[in-house]
């Protein structure tokens, strides 16, 4: 025996002697414990195995469909950092629902509260272990955020509002799910309470914005803590609203986060109990009502809080009253963002608010919305064209009631542009008028189409799941032969080394995919530009595969004067769908003018008129498969735009700039 | 019989005491008043059918449960101050799960750490438990990989974590097969005799409790039917009887023969097949008859009429005589 003594002893450094003497605090030793089981006991990374795989599918379908592809990269950005919260709090809640009724089913909590421990401390312990998914998580989070962001401003604020948030709402929900588990018997009972307080409170939060209108519906959003934090990072992070404005919204998950927290540390936690507590045990009856409640919050989760959040959706501005003013009420009315820069393509989504602050009835209501172009060489808008609902009705509005409306404007063209809205009551009778009040303006610029090629995202979508998956193999083979039993154990491996390792090929990871993000992503640069050897310069410019994707891979390119220019254009769309596609470089401010000539020349002469005045150089229309190249002498120093001259494809977006700079 | 005391031989204190504990669950009565003491160094056996309310009381005496009513004393800390009494005792509850993916070392070392010891000083400990238990050559296998005799060992072993100083055992031969519950068995004897602590042993198993403790409480129904040392109790059951077993063909001579010794009550052939006899020994008239002294006259009877004895001996459980008759007397 020993032998065997003293091979066990060698398991253990003899550099341990500087703590032999220290005792750690029981919450120390139950989280360490904890951590241990979760992570190298393989729940955890498996866990977050998944989380990688919804990530990756949530940002694949993000950057592939073309629909959503229209988003713009701060939207995108929100999105993304909502479904990580969204997951990440589910993780919480589901590792806190086992920890207490899942000790309670295998029949290891008993050797637990067997110990001298402080209840209060066991649970502490078991707490802060259930939080550490959430970090790695959202370190995870990252890289996908990095590539969708596209290098927008938005990136930092982003993960730092996510990082602080997600913190905040993992505390909230993995306390309820621990707070549950205290008071079940077994994990089917947690399980089943903690999914329905989840949906409970997804669920609404998921609803369109126009379900969420009017008081009653505004104040669930504001109560709702998922509901309310995501209101919040889409203010901040789509509509470039500010910490001041918002702040009150972030209220109820603090406050959520606090309940919990008083319940769990300071009520629940020291009433530990072998059995769930009177509540569960006391009468059979009460036991399996308890038991029951899952199922039933599921249920009323699933039909009832849709139902209600819709019925209360009309309740902001029903309800006329008796006292009605004829007409010339004063209503006010404004709107949620004050500016925005966006692509060609991208949608811009605001909300007005239509208020009657006087104490009379307001006559029923118009608003409307119109678009003009700042620049005054530029094309008149046709609002018509850049919004599917340009005007809008209310009924009357009580004295002190508003409503709330949700717009859309389809950014068309680049340039710079204010948006504003009007509101109008109705006028009394055929002979009266009345009055428009208008909101301040939203500024508008709209930058040329870039778009994210999906292929930049398939890396980090096919890679982070590998790595993950990777990893938790290795700790648990590394694990399994370490503690097979007959071997000779391995040395010891440490939790910090596996962590490091995994957060090590994150961050490789994450570079990597940065790295091969395409250059398509509107990264101005000399990319895809290339010197000869005799001199001479080649730019080689492709378009972008799919039938409806008007635009060229790549969007800015930047080559020197004085050395002919050699451009090489790739037509890679399908030949079976027909597509053709042209490259005219044209002179400053004669894009229209080029486009209205080959509109006229027509089909027969592929759409281009090779004389038209504004047009330098070109290489003619090809087909799907195709390509063609044309060289000629760069124009002078400055910034020229090229576009394709089929009919729509401009306006569709394709279009791209060349910089001649000084060699 | 509400109290009853199990004075210790040698006037040693007693490190468990019991008084007076009930519990009720709602309207059921699980408990109505357990009282007993617990001397220094010995084994208790904890007797009782199913339902008898034994877990009841060991919850209670290992403070998972709070008692409706009463209290007890464990090394003279009442239980009022439950975390001083978890500190003093050990215990093995019945059907404890272990956490499947820890090592036995690191399942010993993190109890040993939230009984307040330092981290090496746990690792230590674990070390020379997982010898004591014989268990030293696994302690780096995953307790998933164990057997169900591996984990009551270990179990035992967490158990003794703490040197405690009373170690309650809720039925730790349970489903384990015969070797496996002997050498269990070896091991709690060994655990007595050289810590020095007192045992409370849960068992069903009567032979397992009469082969190894020192004192014995049976409970039915929630009460004590019966307490006191091994051999009181046992001779709480009345006359004592012997089996013997003879050649079948010489059976008959065999009861006359018994008949005629003094001491010997009564003498039957209860099976001519097999030649089984059994005998009952009498009361004698002034104080407790000579047991040991008629045995002896019983066998030489038999000896000296030629007769050849296969077998001699209490072949009965006469401890679980007595468990079936107090609680049926209970039950009725």
């Amino acid at each position: 025996m020993s032998e065997s003594i003293q091979e066990l002893g060698a398991l253990q450094p003899g550099a341990r002697v500087r703590t032999a003497t220290r005792v750690r605090p029981t919450w120390w030793v139950v989280m360490a414990n904890e951590i241990h089981g979760l992570w190298v006991g393989g729940k955890a990374p498996i866990l977050l195995l998944l989380y990688s795989i919804v990530l990756g599918a949530h940002a694949f379908v993000t950057a592939y469909n073309v629909e959503l592809s229209l988003m713009p990269p701060n939207e995108m950005v929100y999105e993304t950092v909502k479904t990580a919260i969204s997951v990440g709090i589910f993780l919480g809640m589901m590792i806190g629902a086992d920890a207490i009724s899942g000790e309670r089913e295998r029949g290891t909590l008993e050797a637990l509260l067997l110990t001298p421990t402080r209840r209060r401390q066991v649970v502490i312990g078991k707490f802060l272990a259930a939080l550490t998914p959430w970090p790695v998580a959202f370190v995870l989070t990252i890289p996908y955020l990095a590539v969708l962001g596209q290098g927008h401003e938005v990136l930092l604020p982003a993960i730092a509002w996510g990082a602080v948030l997600g913190t905040v709402l993992t505390v909230a929900y993995t306390g309820t799910g621990l707070l549950v588990s205290l008071w079940s018997n077994n994990n089917r009972t947690s399980y089943l309470v903690s999914l329905g307080i989840y949906i409970l409170i997804l669920v609404p939060s998921q609803l369109p914005g126009r379900a969420q209108t009017g008081a009653a519906g505004q104040f669930l959003q504001q109560v709702n803590p998922l509901a309310a934090l995501n209101h919040f990072l889409s203010k901040i992070l789509v509509n470039n609203r500010t910490f001041e404005e918002f702040g009150t919204w972030l209220l109820s998950p603090i406050i959520f986060a606090t309940v919990v927290m008083v319940l769990l540390v300071g009520v629940s936690a020291p009433r530990l109990r072998l059995e769930a507590g009177r509540l569960a045990r006391a009468d059979g009856v009460i036991g399996r009502a308890f038991g029951r409640l899952g199922g039933l919050f599921v249920l009323v989760a699933a039909l009832v809080i849709p139902a209600a959040s819709f019925a209360s959706s009309t309740t902001g501005t029903v309800a006329p009253s008796s006292q009605v003013a004829s007409d010339g009420v004063p209503v006010e009315i404004s709107v949620d963002l004050e500016y925005q820069t966006v692509n060609t393509g991208d949608a811009v989504f605001f909300d007005t608010v239509v208020t009657n602050p006087t104490d009379v009835a307001s006559a029923p209501l118009i608003v409307a919305m119109n678009i003009i172009n700042l620049d005054q060489e530029g094309d008149v808008v046709d609002p018509e064209d850049w919004s599917p609902e340009r005007t809008q009705y209310v009924d009357r509005l009580d004295p002190g009631q508003w409503a709330i409306l949700s717009w859309r404007v389809n950014a068309i063209l680049d340039g710079d542009y204010i948006v504003y809205m009007v509101v109008m009551p109705q006028p009394a009778a055929a002979d009266a008028t009345s009055q428009a009040v208008a909101s301040s303006g939203i500024h508008l610029t709209v930058l040329p189409f870039t778009r994210l090629n999906p292929g930049g995202v398939m890396p980090l979508v096919l890679g982070a799941p590998t790595v993950l998956a990777i990893g938790t193999g290795l700790i648990l083979s590394i694990r399994r032969r370490e503690t097979g039993g007959g071997g000779r154990p391995l040395k010891y491996l440490r939790l910090p080394v596996v962590l490091g390792g995994v957060v090590l090929s994150l961050v490789v990871l994450s570079g990597f995919a940065v790295m091969s993000q395409p250059p398509s992503a509107g990264i101005p640069g000399q990319s895809g530009v290339r010197t000869e050897d005799d001199g001479s310069t080649t730019m080689t410019v492709e378009t972008l595969t799919g039938a409806e994707d008007f635009a060229y891979a790549q969007t800015a390119y930047e080559v020197p004067a004085g050395a002919p220019l050699t451009v090489e254009l790739y037509n890679r769309t399908d030949p079976a769908d027909e597509i053709g596609h042209n490259w005219v470089l044209v002179e400053p401010g004669q894009e229209a003018a080029v486009l209205a000539s080959g509109l006229e020349a027509g089909d027969d002469l592929d759409w281009l008129d090779i004389d038209a005045p504004g047009m330098i150089a070109h290489v003619p229309l090809i087909e799907g498969g195709e390509s063609n190249a044309v060289t000629f002498d760069p124009p002078p120093p400055g910034t020229y735009t090229f576009i394709c001259t089929f009919p729509e494809h401009h306006a569709g977006g394709m279009i791209g700039t060349l910089t001649v700079v000084e060699p | 019989m509400g109290v009853s005391s199990l004075e210790p031989a040698d006037g040693s204190t007693f490190l468990l005491q019991a008084h007076d504990l009930q519990m009720s669950y709602g309207p059921r009565r699980a408990l109505r008043g357990l009282s007993f003491s617990l001397g220094a160094g010995r084994i208790l056996g904890f007797l009782g059918p199913n339902g008898a309310g034994k877990t009841t009381a060991i919850r209670i005496l290992t403070t998972v449960l709070e008692p409706t009513a009463g209290h007890f004393e464990v090394g003279g800390i009442r239980s009022d101050e439950p975390d001083r009494i978890r500190g003093r005792i050990g215990v093995l509850p019945e059907n404890l799960g272990f956490p499947r993916h820890m090592t036995g070392l690191e399942y010993l070392t993190y109890f040993g750490e939230l009984f307040g010891l330092a981290q090496s000083a746990a690792r230590e400990r674990a070390i020379g438990l997982l010898d004591d238990v014989g268990l030293a050559q696994r302690g780096t296998s995953r307790i998933g990989s164990y057997s169900h005799g591996m984990r009551q060992r270990l179990g035992i072993a967490r158990a003794l974590v703490n040197e405690p100083l009373v170690i309650f055992l809720d039925e730790p031969t349970l489903g384990l097969d015969p070797r496996g519950q002997q050498e269990l068995l070896a091991l709690i004897r060994r655990v007595a005799s050289e810590r020095g602590a007192s045992i409370v042993l849960c068992s069903h198993s009567l032979p397992e409790i009469e082969g190894i403790c020192d004192d014995v409480v049976i409970l039915n129904l929630g009460q004590v039917v019966a307490a006191g040392t091994v051999a009181e109790v046992i001779d709480q059951a009345g006359s004592e009887v012997l089996h013997v077993r003879v050649d079948p063909a010489s059976a008959e001579r065999a009861r006359d023969a018994l008949l005629a010794v003094v001491g010997v009550a009564d003498a039957s052939v209860s099976d001519a097949l097999t030649g089984r006899v059994v005998i009952r020994l009498g009361e004698a008239a002034d104080g407790p008859p000579d047991r040991p002294g008629i045995r002896d006259a019983v066998l030489a009877a038999l000896v000296a009429a030629e007769i050849p004895v296969i077998s001699f001996g209490y072949t009965g459980n006469r401890l679980q005589d007595l468990f079936l008759q107090v609680t049926d007397e209970a039950i009725s």
